[in-house]
């Protein structure tokens, strides 16, 4: 391969790079115990892409390698016909060339489509099994293995190699006219038996949709709420790190400039491509810069971007290895990997302590920032009443103005973890998978109960 | 090759059927800050359904590995569910309009030059705009075993713009034309035109409307809030009624048209191999028809309609073609007269609910004006829309006569009582 696409270099203009990914999967769906997939695919994808001097970007995709060399020469031909208005420069970076294409333990594919139905029937036939009012489910497993390819014209080059696999539950439950709904998932990297604890986490995904049948909905004001770790990672991902990405078309209207106080000195926000262990960590990114953990706030003022290096080059700044693409087909663009908040001290029973009234929240189910407005549909909620977690509750949306929201940010917790769900970036096209960070924090004085009325 | 795929699957499985793709995609972008980037993308894929010894299993692909691609079908039977369906004899199928040659023509200039039109066009101050052009053409297979092969042609051409404002919300103005044949300059001006009404001033709070207020959601916004309705009316939420559509307005008739010449959604067979044809979905405000596909008919005991799309890797669906909802007689003047005093709504976006299905819906809507005396007086900032979608679809005031395409949905104005208004 190294050689095919060295080849391939050599017929573009300028600046040229060639990433390449092979990349098989499995996916098995049950809908209650009805089977709805179970099935294998099997994708080879790439994308060539050429800057001439003084012009713009040329890029074409292709399935085969062996039409790597067509590709670059046609994605030269296309950046010689753009008719750019500004130079479009990249940020030096330094030049690594890595193989990390070892043998995966526990090779996925080298196991029969029909085992891993039997387990994720086995798990399914648990779930239904738990309480009569849980009445739909859907489940899901998922493996996949992918092989990657990178070279650039100046000389960095990258083949790895890395599998991972999911499990995920769906469950409604019902009960005298009411429906409620629960999700929980889990994508770790590694082969066949890395997805363990699926028998747990089928059975909270139960618990959870019939334990909100009997609760009784939060009465609209204002409390201080407590987010737990995955909650609170994914506020901030949503929040906070997806307005430090700077976007390689378009106007920068969205991004949090630097400098900018957005919350209080407890606040300090990063990302971290090279966290160990994670699905989504990263040696290079897909246009060869290295990726280094960036701090994008520090004691509640925002202090970096994530950068491709052509924004990088625009803003003056080094590139940050965040040049990301979400598909085998597609263009890399600055997205993070492994978001995080920085920890603070106590564990959850230290942020609700000294609480009379307040609310806990655990999970959100929904996550969205429109212009500044950030709301938040809670998943799962407690009232905390007298310092403890009283009963379960059903929490309307919490809506905020983005500085007003991290502006009441009072406490954050030193239990620190990272969150194994298989959580994806939220933006329109196809997803890139993302890993969040964070202990429980605690905000004050939010106004809950507003919305669906 | 494909239809000796096709003969291989016979002699190795009971039964099956396939989809087979193939796209050439050229798209052209300006990026608003002086840069340009030209991408070329061309996929052929094939998606195999194989029927085996009772059971059911499908795989999708590269149609370079097609054969791998059927191996993966029949050890996905093998673990497969029951197969409850029969497949598809060959029928007679209508001719549609569903691609231009012209467009498969267009090349990286003609795009360039189509994003050129449309910048050169909108010359508005304090604002920065995004273009971008793209054409695809390509065709479609769709074969089985009991004899069907079917081959259509496919073309589109798109062209989008996203406007920001300086003094407007973070979110920019999207505007959008889609359609097999080429974009003409009769588009380009309604799209120009379009980005610039959205530019209007901004008004100050005390020039707001009443917090409760009326409504004109112009195409594109009711083009989002039909999502409600038209999940109710797909699959299993459709043959099970666990939420049934209720009675709405006695003027709203909402079709499914697969054979509209040369829409995102047209075609004469669907991906099972079905037929495709018209349907009534709403008839003057009552729901009449879903839709299915083989598998969900055949589970619900009905016909398949003919929506089944099963492209490439993703799993199969089932999808409208192309969904119009009839036009009214409400002439410019005639819906602002019936707004007046009111809000309009040029696009809206759903954010994220408990569940879609209830029509429960609280908005952020960015790109909202106040009408009044017969004309649009200015931009309101910070303006929310709440309310349910369906008791909405059963006060309306004025349906407007300016039916537009937007994808594959032919939309008129609507002016709707009882949304609900507040500021943030």
């Amino acid at each position: 391969m190294r050689e095919t696409l060295a080849q391939a270099l050599g017929a573009g203009t300028g600046y040229v790079d060639v990433s390449l990914r092979r990349r098989w999967s499995t996916a098995i769906v049950f809908r209650r115990q009805r089977l709805e997939v179970a099935t294998e695919y099997h994708a080879f994808g790439g994308v060539a892409r050429c800057l001439a001097p003084g012009r713009g970007w040329g890029a074409v995709a292709f399935s085969d390698p062996e039409r790597a060399v067509i590709a670059v020469r046609r994605a030269a031909e296309l950046s010689l016909e753009t008719r750019p208005e500004r130079a479009i420069e990249l940020a030096p970076i330094p030049i690594r060339q890595i193989d990390d294409s070892d043998e995966i333990g526990g090779d996925p594919r080298l196991v029969a489509l029909a085992h891993k139905r039997e387990l994720l029937e086995g798990l399914t036939a648990e779930l239904l099994s738990l309480d009569r009012r849980v009445v739909d489910t859907r489940t899901s497993y998922g493996d996949t293995v992918v092989e990657s390819w990178l070279a650039t014209s100046e000389g960095a080059w990258l083949h790895d190699r890395r599998a991972e696999s999911s499990l995920a539950a769906f469950a409604m439950a019902t009960s005298g006219g009411a429906t409620e709904r629960a999700l929980e998932s889990l994508a770790v990297p590694g082969g066949w038996g890395t997805a363990t604890g699926g028998s747990g986490l089928f059975r909270r995904v139960a618990e959870r949709a019939v334990a909100r049948l009997e609760a009784e909905p939060v009465v609209p004001g204002r409390y201080p709420v407590v987010f737990d770790p995955r909650a609170s990672g994914g506020l901030v991902m949503q929040a906070l790190v997806n307005l430090c990405r700077v976007p390689s078309r378009g106007l920068e209207r969205d991004l949090l400039a630097l400098g900018t106080r957005i919350g209080p000195e407890l606040l300090s926000v990063g990302d971290d491509p090279t966290a160990r262990g994670l699905r989504t960590s990263l040696t290079l990114d897909d246009e060869g810069t290295p990726v280094n953990h960036t701090m994008l706030i520090r004691n509640g003022v925002v202090v970096g971007h994530l950068h491709t290096r052509e924004t990088a080059a625009r803003t003056g700044t080094a590139a940050t290895g965040h040049a990301l693409a979400p598909t085998l087909r597609s263009i890399p663009a600055a997205r993070p990997t492994n978001p995080y908040l920085v920890k603070g001290q106590g564990g959850v029973d230290d942020l609700i302590s000294d609480l009379p009234l307040g609310i806990y929240v655990a999970d959100v189910m929904g996550l969205s920032v429109e212009g500044r407005q950030v709301t938040i549909t809670p998943a799962s909620a407690s009232m905390i009443r007298d310092g403890v977690l009283a009963e379960t509750v059903k929490c309307p949306p919490i809506s905020a103005e983005l500085y007003s929201l991290f502006g009441r940010l009072d406490r954050v917790g030193g239990d620190f973890c990272w969150d194994l769900s298989a959580a994806s970036l939220h933006e329109a096209g196809p997803l890139r998978p993302i890993t969040t960070g964070a202990p429980h924090t605690r905000f004050l004085d939010l106004e809950v109960g507003s919305l669906y009325t | 090759m494909t239809g000796r795929l096709l003969e291989v699957l016979g002699n190795r499985a009971g039964a099956g059927d396939l989809v087979a793709t193939a796209d050439d995609t050229l798209t052209a972008g300006w990026d608003g800050d002086g840069g340009y980037q030209l991408s070329h993308d061309e996929t052929a894929q094939v998606q195999i359904r194989v029927i085996d010894q009772g059971r059911i299993g499908w795989a999708g692909g590269e149609a370079q590995f097609e054969s791998e691609v059927l191996d993966a079908a029949i050890r996905s039977a093998a673990v497969g569910g029951p197969a409850p369906i029969y497949l598809p004899a060959a029928a007679p199928l209508p001719t549609i309009a569903s691609a231009s040659s012209a467009s498969s023509r267009l090349g990286a200039r003609d795009l360039l030059d189509l994003v050129a039109a449309l910048r050169s066009r909108v010359d508005l101050p304090r604002t920065t705009l995004g273009v971008t052009a793209e054409r695809s053409f390509g065709s479609v297979r769709v074969g089985n075993t009991r004899g069907v092969w079917v081959e259509y042609q496919t073309s589109m051409v798109g062209l989008g713009a996203a406007l920001w404002i300086d003094d407007g919300p973070g979110d920019p103005v999207l505007v959008h034309a889609c359609q097999s044949a080429p974009i003409d300059e009769v588009q380009i001006e309604a799209l120009a035109t379009e980005l610039e009404q959205s530019a209007r001033p901004r008004l100050l709070d005390h020039e707001r409307p009443a917090r409760s207020t009326r409504v004109w959601f112009a195409p594109r916004a009711v083009r989002a809030l039909l999502a409600p309705l038209m999940a109710r009316l797909i699959g299993e939420s459709w043959l099970h009624q666990s939420e049934p559509v209720p009675q709405l307005d006695q003027r709203l008739t909402l079709t499914d048209d697969p054979w509209a010449p040369g829409r995102p959604g047209s075609r004469p067979i669907d991906d099972d191999g079905v037929a495709t044809t018209p349907i009534v979905l709403i008839e003057k405000g009552t729901a009449k028809r879903g839709i299915v596909d083989l598998i969900v008919g055949a589970g619900g005991g009905v016909p398949s309609t003919g929506h089944a799309w099963r492209r490439g890797f993703a799993p199969p669906r089932i999808g409208f073609s192309n969904v119009v909802l009839a036009g009214g007689d409400a002439s410019e003047a005639g819906l602002f007269r019936a707004a007046n005093e009111g809000i309009l709504v040029r696009s809206l976006r759903f954010g994220p609910a408990p569940n879609p299905l209830t029509g429960v819906f609280r908005v952020a809507v960015p790109w909202a004006y106040r009408v009044r005396g017969g004309e649009v007086v200015g931009r309101l900032e910070g303006a929310v829309l709440s309310g349910n979608v369906f008791d909405l679809l059963t006060r309306v005031v004025a349906i407007g006569a300016d039916h537009q395409w937007i994808g594959a949905a032919a939309i008129p104005s609507l002016v709707l009582d009882g949304a609900s208004l507040t500021f943030r």
